[in-house]
């Protein structure tokens, strides 16, 4: 039954290729002429046969079942397969038991080397056409074909497309029907016939129907088809299976064949020509030297070996901790990487062509076993993304994830923020978006069509803006003052009604202010803005956002905008008349009221404006002064600074004097200099110091500041150098000393020296040394003191303790032993004179020498030297093992591994351990990296 | 000259001094590699431990005189009370207990608990910051000396006899009989040994983690004076009757160091937290500051009555409690001040005891009339290490720390003048590793010195034996006939000679020998 159904599907499959090859060729014959009528009586157009009429013959309605769109994967590889294996094999047998009883020695006797190509067939069948016998065998060798085709077709396409197509075509519609009758012959005989023909003139070519050679088409095409010996391949498997009976793939083994490679060169064991040559071998060498060789080469190629390892080995060695499996080293770095650079690498594509060995090994099989299928695996996403290029790819995919963590991001911070209980932050923010709300209405009116016009018709419908309306008529007949909440309500009002009036004028704030503002003002204007975008963009966050910080701000910003005109101002006029102009400007702006102002705060802001007009001018004339050029002149030409006095204010000169002498002078000098400083210091204090014209304050003290340093500077001009005579420095000398006396007793009055002033001390806690004790006035002290000393005059402690370190260091100093016999190596006798007697010492070691105790300077402390057996147990009893020295091991243990002393970091890598094998996990012998 | 890298200037630099700025060369390459990393590693640690100095979030800062006019000595604790904060106004305490006698006191290690000990027989544990008094014992018996023991749950007295441990609630749990008449009381928070001397002149230590008495020593120096530890390296020091401070170990038998500091008795001393400075004070009215690493007296002050009682903060600031006064010296290890940095009057009373509160700026003052606390800006340390002592730890903490304290209990024998000794090589070994031939070589050599000098070092002769004892050898049945009594008699009576002889020579070796040797055995 199941046979039944394969080979029905079988036959509708080789129906479909049927009909498809003649859909290809008739696609390829429309492409060379497109007129072509297709009538019911011209089964050949062309060279081309339409198999459709076979099958309409033969069982229509199973066709007509059949989707025809559907079959458009003719070469899908099920088919091939289903052939090759059980189909193929179906065949086979019916074959077998067809030939059976119709012609089994024939059969039995065609072998490979008889089995052709279809076209040969066909030759064939026109030579035997009538004959009978013939047209069995063409029809078993067509079969054959097919099979063949079917079975290569997918390793190889043949060159020749449309004619294989078509002949395999025809001879799967023949197969088909020699299956389905295998009476009905002469029908089939018939078509063959047509078929043929057919199969001849499209050889030909469609151009010309005259005669041609048969011969001449069938060696062209026979020498076409032999370039190709794939085509020839053919197995059969009809043979019955036996120990002598191997498959030989097609091939036969002639005897030419056998004969061809014994026509080889001359393969003699040893050559004439060279056994002529030759003498007698040389010995060889003794057996040890030979294998010393041998050992040495040997040697050498592992040690080449080995030394690959090298690098690898010291690595390891050297490395501070191993993690087994060892991590491949690339994506050890991309551990390490920081997100900037890993955000860096995910710019640059990966490429994806390059697969490693595994991954296209995986590939293969996967492909093989019919277990990956691409399309099903593309998603819409990749579809999509297909058809993008990789840039845009990558760009969209960094979008997207972007969009998803800033998603993320305002969600947690939107949770965050939901949390917050406190009122102030909640009102904070309310204004705050409100504020926003204001600002978008302000700059995105164009952009939100709708939004725009929605609140359009809500201004024109309320009519807020206008004091039209009965309320606010009523507010304002009510007199505007008597409650705050109608009164902001109203001002609000007022306030969107002048906004609306702007709007209407056509600017907006930005536009207002005129096009010739300096560049300085404007990138205060531009960083003032951005100052506020970010400000409210970390809204919410911390004190800036509160109301009077803001406001803090916007003072501060409005000052910088004041200095900024100001200092144009100054540029312009270029001079100190353009301060006086901006004082009188500001306080311009304070009178033109119209009216006096009797208010303190009117003249503090007069008497600040006047203060920060002197501090201007004093930085002007600092500025001036320490220009090179000046301060040369002031040294170069001194009466010339005199004529100069109206330009510059005489305090200013002097200053730059006192600079030039500390700069010039010793420290002496330095010191009057800081006098100076002082009063100038003071001066600077006294709002009236300084003045426009160059007269001398009134208020200031000439002894400070006035004559008697120019005197003095005056003479202090006289050089002294390394050169000039011995008198003149000691004049210099003794004149300095006076001079600085003279300063000392300048110093101003109202200059109270807190130093020497405090020199009471507390005689309570009265703390001295002993010899200041002695010397003490204070008579009570020094008689309790002698009474104490009298009170321990008994009881000399501190020479009983020196007693006792001088006993100890007795005791622990090293010892000798007289061990010396009386008479024991000597002679006794009368004549015998005394020898000199030999002493026997024995050397006892102490604790520590006399000399090099550690106390040995310090004259009240004994410290202990003898080694506690205890203390003993906790130390090493020499240097241990990887260390050379004492000094080097210590040093190694300097640093604190303990949690305690260390950070967290530093314990964690201090004591990490040296390997670390990951659980469950089977650890790979290590593979070199030179492979 | 070069500005010294971080590693040496650092406080958290180790060793600073011990070892040249340069690793020294290693034949073995590989060590050299070794060497070079691990002073890598040490620099590292030294420049990270810098950096969690950020961490430290608190800043200490002293009184400070508007001018030279005022001085800081001159301000009264009412006006400075007035002036903190009222956190810190609360740590100003005064207890009026006039009855029970001067009082001593103590802290527990993270300075919430107070004990304290009247002379005649009241001992209070309480939360001092709160009020809460967590026990109260009238003993009805002198009161020499009180202690916390690890935790506030465990404290020592010693009483008129014996010295008790009681808990918490105020329950006895044990009666130390090894230790007792003592005046002092210490304990070792890292060694778990309570530490006590006395009248005695002995010093205890008891392990009170194994209830085994670790080490008993005496020391030979009279009744202890005074008794406070260095906490740096847990080294015991003791003042005593002749002016001598000595310092012990439990491992040792005699002290490490002796010095003779004052003339008269010493009455206090104290150590500060690094161990590097000691405070002594005396009778002779001397305060003395010494320099624990150099062992020498940086410093003499002079004071008007002998200090009862010295102790020094966290900060290194010193209180010195004499008479009813209360002075307070600031920067006092650095230069000579010629003033101190507060004084604190306690009107007709007298300063029994002082001691500062842990991380807190306060002195605890035991005194007549009960027990009071003085302000002292600048005093404690600003940043606890919660990990360590934490001043704000929860029950269930209180019982972690006790684990953890346990675990890592000090062995006693650990304790010694310098702390870093463990690991090191000692200081007998040859400061080079030798191989093994090299090795085998030294002690060949010694060995053939050592058979010189046997040789040298005159007659190794085995001494003759006598027929006498020969025989008696022999014949050592035991039957006692007649030759055998009389053999014996006889030995006996040359050993007698051989005695004589021998003390004779010893008498006589100063003056010469009238009758020759040879001759003087018949004498």
């Amino acid at each position: 039954m199941a046979k039944k159904k394969q080979q029905r599907s079988q036959k509708r499959r080789s129906e479909r290729k049927i009909l498809d090859a003649f859909h290809l060729a008739e696609r390829g014959q429309n492409g060379s002429d497109g007129s072509d009528s297709d009538g019911e009586e011209l089964q050949v157009r062309d060279g081309i046969m339409d198999a459709r009429k076979f099958m309409k013959n033969q069982d229509d309605d199973e066709f007509e079942d059949e989707e025809l769109d559907s079959d458009e994967a003719l070469g899908s590889d099920d088919d091939y397969d289903v052939l090759n294996s059980k189909f193929s094999q179906t065949i086979r047998d019916k074959r077998k038991n067809k030939n059976a009883d119709e012609s089994d020695s024939e059969y039995d006797s065609v072998d490979e080397s008889q089995l052709v190509t279809l076209s040969e067939a066909w030759d064939l069948d026109d030579k035997y056409n009538s004959a009978k016998k013939a047209k069995s065998l063409s029809q078993l060798k067509s079969l054959e074909v097919v099979l063949n085709d079917d079975w290569e077709s997918d390793s190889a396409e043949s060159d020749s497309e449309s004619d294989s197509e078509d002949n395999k075509d025809q001879s799967a519609g023949e197969g088909s029907d020699s299956e389905d009758d295998s009476d009905g012959s002469d029908d089939d005989s018939s078509s063959e016939e047509s078929e043929s023909e057919d199969e001849d003139k499209m050889l030909r070519g469609s151009d010309d129907e005259d005669e041609i050679d048969m011969s001449k088409t069938l060696s062209t095409i026979n020498s076409h088809l032999k370039k190709d010996p794939e085509h020839k391949r053919l197995i059969n498997e009809t043979v019955k299976e036996n120990e002598y009976g191997i498959p030989t793939g097609g091939v036969k083994l002639s005897l030419a064949d056998m004969l061809g490679s014994s026509e080889a060169p001359e393969t003699t064991l040893i050559s004439r020509d060279l056994a002529d040559d030759l003498n007698a071998l040389a010995v060889p060498l003794p057996k040890r030297i030979q294998e010393r060789n041998d050992r040495k080469v040997a040697y050498e190629i592992t040690k080449e070996e080995v030394s690959k390892w090298e690098e690898t080995v010291r690595t390891i060695r050297d490395a501070d901790q191993l993690q087994f499996p060892m991590a491949p080293p690339a994506t050890e770095e991309q551990e390490e990487v920081d997100a900037e650079r890993e955000y860096d690498s995910l710019r640059i594509v990966p490429e994806n062509d390059t697969k490693s060995d595994l991954q296209s090994k995986i590939d293969a099989v996967l492909r093989a076993g019919a277990l990956l299928d691409e399309s099903k695996e593309a998603t819409f996403e990749q579809i999509a993304a297909a058809k993008l290029s990789k840039e845009d790819m990558f760009k969209r995919t960094q979008e997207l994830r972007r969009m998803r963590e800033l998603m993320f991001r305002d969600e947690q911070r939107a949770k965050r923020i939901k949390k917050i209980k406190s009122k102030q932050f909640r009102k904070i923010r309310k204004r705050e978006t409100l504020r926003d709300a204001a600002l978008v209405e302000g700059s995105d009116a164009e952009s939100d069509e709708e939004d725009h016009d929605r609140k359009r018709a809500e201004e024109r419908m309320s009519l807020r803006h206008k004091t039209q309306s009965k309320w606010a008529k009523s507010v304002i007949k009510s007199g505007i003052t008597k409650d705050a909440s109608t009164r902001a309500e109203l001002e609000e009002m007022l306030r969107s009604g002048e906004r609306l009036r702007s709007k209407q004028l056509g600017y907006n704030d930005g536009e207002r202010s005129d096009g010739n503002i300096s560049d300085v003002e404007r990138d205060y204007e531009n960083d003032d803005e951005e100052a506020e975008n970010q400000e409210r963009a970390k809204l919410g966050k911390g004190v800036l956002a509160m109301d009077f910080m803001k406001a803090a701000e916007e003072r501060k910003r409005k000052e910088n905008l004041k200095d900024i005109e100001f200092l144009k101002n100054m540029r312009e006029s270029n001079g100190t008349e353009a301060l006086d102009e901006s004082s009188k400007n500001s306080i311009n702006q304070t009178k033109n009221q119209g009216r006096r102002v009797y208010t303190p705060s009117a003249k503090i802001a007069q008497e600040e404006a006047e203060e920060a007009e002197e501090e201007a001018l004093h930085d002007y004339r600092d500025d001036e002064a320490r220009s090179l050029e000046k301060q040369m002149r002031g040294r170069d030409r001194q009466p010339e600074q005199d004529t100069d006095e109206n330009e510059q204010p005489p305090a200013k000169k002097h200053k730059v004097v006192e600079e030039e002498f500390a700069g010039f002078d010793d420290e002496d000098s330095d010191k009057e200099a800081d006098s100076k400083k002082n009063s100038r210091a003071k001066n600077s204090k006294n709002p009236l110091s300084s003045h426009n014209d160059g007269d001398l304050d009134p208020e200031e003290n000439p002894w400070l500041t006035g004559m008697g340093e120019s005197t003095e500077k005056s003479k202090k001009y006289v050089a002294i150098t390394e050169d000039s005579s011995r008198l003149s420095k000691a004049a210099n000398k003794i004149q300095k000393v006076a001079s600085k006396r003279q300063t000392k007793g300048k110093t101003p009055d109202t200059y109270i020296d807190l130093n020497n002033a405090m020199s009471i001390a507390g005689n309570v806690q009265h703390s001295e040394d002993e010899d200041d004790d002695e010397e003490g006035p204070e008579t009570r002290m020094f008689l309790q003191k002698n009474l104490i000393q009298e009170a321990f005059a008994g009881d000399d402690v501190v020479s009983e303790f020196q007693e006792e370190k001088r006993r100890i260091a007795e005791e622990e100093d090293d010892k000798t032993e007289d061990l010396t016999l009386p008479g024991w190596g000597g002679w006794g006798g009368a004549e015998i004179t005394a020898a000199p007697k030999k002493k026997f010492v024995r050397k006892i070691d102490g604790v520590v020498q006399k000399d090099k105790r550690k106390d040995k300077n310090l004259k009240n402390v004994i410290i202990n030297e003898t080694l506690g057996k205890h203390n003993l147990k906790y130390q090493s009893s020499s240097v241990p093992y990887p260390y050379e020295s004492r000094e080097q091991y210590e040093r190694a243990l300097r640093m604190p591994l303990g949690e305690e002393w260390t950070t967290k970091a530093t314990h964690k890598k201090a004591t990490q351990p040296r390997v670390v094998v990951k659980q469950g996990v089977v650890v790979d012998p290590l593979k070199a990296p030179f492979k | 000259m070069a500005p010294r890298p971080a590693s040496e200037t650092s406080k958290y630099a180790r060793d600073v001094g011990k070892f040249p700025k340069k690793v020294s060369k290693a034949k073995n390459k590989r060590l050299q590699q070794g060497l070079k990393k691990v002073d890598q590693e040490y620099q590292e640690f030294v420049k990270s431990a810098e950096a969690t100095d950020v961490l430290l979030q608190e800043e200490a800062g002293f009184l400070e005189a508007d001018g030279p006019m005022e001085r800081t000595m001159k301000f009264r604790q009412d006006d400075i009370v007035e002036a903190v904060d009222v956190g810190t106004a609360n740590k100003k305490l005064d207890l009026q207990l006039t009855e029970l006698g001067p009082y001593t006191l103590d802290f527990n290690r993270n300075g919430r608990k107070l004990l304290i000990g009247g002379k005649k027989g009241h001992v209070a544990s309480m939360d001092w910051r709160l009020g809460k008094l967590g026990c109260e014992l009238f003993l009805n018996e002198t009161v020499n000396a009180v202690k916390y023991l690890h935790n506030d749950n465990f404290f020592a007295v010693a009483q008129k006899k014996y010295t008790f441990i009681y808990d918490g609630s105020g329950t006895e749990l044990h009666r130390l009989k090894k230790h007792v008449e003592l005046t002092l009381l210490d304990f070792l928070p890292y060694h778990f040994l309570l530490v006590s001397a006395g009248y005695s002149g002995m010093l205890r230590y008891h392990d009170v983690s194994t209830g085994a008495l670790v080490s008993e020593i005496r020391t030979k120096l009279g009744p202890t004076q005074a008794m406070k530890q260095n906490p740096w390296n847990a080294v015991m020091h003791l003042g005593h009757g002749n002016g001598t401070v000595t310092m012990w170990t439990p491992s040792q038998k005699d002290p490490v160091v002796k010095i003779q500091s004052n003339r008269g008795p010493i009455r206090d001393l104290a150590v500060d937290r690094e161990g590097k400075y000691m405070v002594v004070s005396g009778s002779d009215k001397r305060v003395k500051i010494w320099d624990l690493r150099k062992l020498q007296e940086l410093d003499t002050y002079v004071i008007p009555t002998p200090a009862r009682s010295v102790d020094i903060s966290d900060r290194g600031l010193i209180s010195v409690g004499w008479g009813p006064h209360v002075s307070v010296w600031k920067d006092a290890f650095k230069t000579h001040q010629d003033e101190p940095y507060m004084t604190h009057l306690l009107p007709s009373s007298k300063i029994e005891k002082i001691k500062y509160v842990p991380f807190e700026d306060v002195l605890g003052i035991g005194h007549m009339k009960g027990v009071g606390s003085m302000i002292v800006p600048g005093a404690g340390e600003a940043n606890f290490d919660a990990m360590e002592i934490n001043p704000y730890e929860s029950a269930k903490q209180r019982q972690e720390q006790e684990v953890r304290t346990l675990l890592n209990k000090l062995s006693p024998d650990t304790i010694a003048l310098d702390p870093n000794f463990i690991g090191m090589v000692d200081k007998k070994a040859r400061n080079v590793r030798l191989n093994q031939t090299q090795i085998q070589d030294l002690e060949d050599e010694e060995k053939k010195e050592k058979e010189r000098s046997s040789m040298n070092s005159g007659p190794s002769y085995k001494p003759e034996q006598t027929k006498l004892k020969k025989y008696l050898q022999k014949n050592n049945a035991n039957i006692m006939d007649a030759r055998r009594m009389r053999i014996e008699r006889n030995l006996k009576l040359e050993e007698e000679r051989k005695e004589k002889l021998k003390a004779k020579e010893l008498e006589g070796e100063g003056e010469p020998d009238e009758l020759l040797p040879a001759l003087g055995r018949f004498a």
